[in-house]
């Protein structure tokens, strides 16, 4: 394809990646209707086993660590919540949806590894940070670099000269996507979130999560995934092309009010669950 | 035996304070809580943990120290949370290299 002006240019026309799951659309529709119940919402999620599935995976993982075993959807519906549990549907049925990219800048694996440790960690620090329905921390983290993969299936011969360059001077990648592109994974994710009509504060934190300073409404995501994507990088968990550690605002870090002693819990908690977490949601 | 770091959940809600005593109803308590590991402080215990602990071979060390010199390259190696990442993630690179010999 012809080099595009925008980002929003390189995700119109994607068939395959500008449309959201249907079952995701029904539980959003749900979720909004002031006449909907645990009923519904068990419903619209039964109808689609693969997803059923992975929910309770997921619920009975050490994600959770509840102490009892959840069997079913209205179960895991009423402990959960509705809220959480359409993040966690939505973060699922995007994991699947994207599994069949074709896999010659980095591994499908190796892409997840990364986008679900740092959603793990973003889920940790919001939790720390006292913020309220902290699976949505979850899927911005797993988003976070989703705008890479329309790159590496749009426009491939410019990823390749982005990678090409990286070995001649040493830069974080996501600057010299800006220079060989015009713009970077991050606007890309952030353009594909917006067509897909998601809650502007996951727009946000995947557009700013290199810049979060420049978030304008939800500086606070933006922060949480930022530190989230450093963290992950430093544990060396898969990668999305990057291989070095992203340039750190130290003043997200304040913002958060995140000490450096919070940093060993986390590093032992994504330690210990992501293995179950990444079996939950990518194995069907 | 005391609670060497403040328990912590998902959450973010401390479960124990750092230095309370555990007994068995807290045992209970935190396996009711999902928390099936916690730190503790009792000297028994670092004994046990000491005499088990191997020492690493300085090449690793070295190694280690120059994966993460590679991984920091864009960062502001001064700053207090750069230099706390620095130090966890070369222990979580010897502790893997340690557990591969």
């Amino acid at each position: 394809m012809n080099v595009p002006n925008n980002p929003r240019q390189l995700v119109d026309g994607m068939e395959k990646l500008s449309s959201i799951p249907l079952v995701y659309e029904r539980l959003n529709e749900a979720m909004f209707s002031q006449r909907s119940n645990v009923g519904q919402i068990s419903s619209i999620i039964m109808q689609d086993a693969g997803l059923s599935a992975r929910l309770l995976r997921i619920v009975n993982s050490a994600y959770f660590g509840f102490p009892r075993r959840i069997d079913t959807v209205s179960r895991a519906v009423m402990v959960v919540g509705t809220q959480q549990l359409h993040d966690l549907a939505l973060a699922t049925s995007i994991v699947k949806q994207f599994q069949r990219i074709p896999d010659r800048f980095v591994t499908m694996e190796s892409f997840w590894k990364h986008s679900v440790a740092c959603g793990m960690v973003a889920r940790v620090i919001a939790g720390l940070n006292r913020e309220s329905n902290i699976e949505r921390f979850f899927v911005a983290g797993i988003l976070h670099d989703v705008g890479r993969l329309v790159i590496y299936e749009r426009i491939p011969d410019l990823a390749d000269e982005v990678f090409s360059r990286t070995t001649k001077a040493p830069a974080p990648l996501f600057r010299i996507e800006q220079e060989t592109i015009g713009f970077d994974h991050a606007a890309v994710g952030g353009a594909l979130i917006n067509t897909w009509r998601l809650p502007g504060s996951l727009e946000e934190s995947v557009r700013y999560h290199h810049m979060p300073q420049r978030a304008q409404r939800y500086r606070v995501e933006a922060s949480v995934v930022h530190a989230a994507d450093v963290i992950a990088h430093a544990m060396q968990i898969g990668s999305s092309g990057e291989h070095c550690v992203p340039p750190v605002d130290g003043e997200a870090w304040k913002f958060l009010g995140l000490k450096p002693e919070n940093l060993s819990q986390i590093f032992e908690l994504v330690d210990r669950q992501l293995e179950d977490v990444l079996k939950t949601l990518i194995t069907d | 035996m005391v609670v060497e770091e403040p328990i912590i959940d998902l959450h973010g809600t401390v479960l124990l304070q750092k230095s309370t005593v555990i007994t068995q109803n807290s045992i209970k308590l935190l396996r009711m809580w999902g928390v099936l590991e916690a730190s503790i402080d009792d000297e028994s215990a670092s004994q046990l943990v000491a005499r088990d602990i191997t020492p690493v071979a300085p090449e690793v060390i070295e190694g280690a120290c120059s994966i993460i010199a590679l991984l920091f390259q864009h960062t502001n190696q001064k700053d207090p949370f750069v230099a706390e990442l620095m130090r966890l993630a070369t222990n979580r690179i010897v502790q893997s290299k340690a557990g591969q010999t």
